[in-house]
């Protein structure tokens, strides 16, 4: 990485490249060393939403549960197909999202926050206990 | 990016012990037509609406091809439910 990086400063020496183009190169170089540290030692990239809940309906004991696995390739498509909404609708969608407590702007759902919102979904778990209802309720990406 | 072929279906309770493979791929064939003739009122409608047909008919088709992986079961005492799309 230090040769390439050396290398590309000598080219700028000698002028054989502009400033511009050496500080293309130095980037470019920058983004390559990012991608294979990801590859290499970080966390995977999830495939999946799970949410599990777990209920006990008649105070008996007996447990119901729910699995469900949503993958997230359409975590990914349902954001693009919502930024697509008309700017009309928004305040519809926001307004009864608000009254159902949901302090969201869907305007901010655009396809270029996407990789963000799903790296940030990597490093979730929710886990909610309620000891008096007897219901769990686990939020996580594998 | 294909959508998804089949789906799992299982239903057990003491009675009914059931386990069905659907194939979605038949329902995809016998809805093609139908599909292509309400395309050209969609793309009408998503253009009245304000929306590009295009990118609206890409991101509705990536998420059939995204469902695939899909898994929803709910487990009760009495009874299981469970939905796997394939």
């Amino acid at each position: 990485m230090r040769e390439n990086r050396r290398h590309v400063l000598d080219l700028l020496g000698d002028g054989k490249i502009s400033a511009e183009e050496a500080d293309k190169l130095i980037e470019a170089l920058g983004a390559d060393t990012a991608v294979g540290t990801i590859g290499a030692g970080s966390k995977a990239w999830p495939k999946y939403l799970r949410v599990l809940v777990e209920a006990e309906e008649n105070g008996d004991g007996e447990l119901t549960k729910v699995n469900i696995r949503v993958p997230m390739q359409l975590l990914r498509a349902g954001v693009r197909l919502a930024s697509l909404i008309p700017p009309m609708v928004h305040d519809q969608v926001n307004q009864a999202m608000r009254e159902q407590g949901v302090g969201f702007d869907l305007a901010q759902l655009r396809p270029e926050n996407l990789e963000e919102l799903v790296e940030n979904l990597k490093d979730l778990t929710i886990d909610v206990d309620h000891p008096k209802n007897k219901v769990k309720v686990r939020v996580f990406c594998e | 990016m294909m959508p998804p072929l089949w789906a799992d279906l299982r239903v057990r309770t003491r009675r009914v012990h059931l386990r069905l493979w659907l194939p979605l791929f038949l329902i995809w064939i016998l809805l093609l037509p139908i599909f292509l003739l309400v395309l050209p009122f969609a793309i009408v409608g998503f253009i009245v609406m304000g929306v590009k047909p295009v990118p609206a008919l890409g991101a509705i088709f990536r998420v059939m091809g995204s469902l695939s992986g899909t898994s929803i079961e709910v487990d009760r005492p009495k009874a299981l439910v469970s939905l796997r799309i394939v």
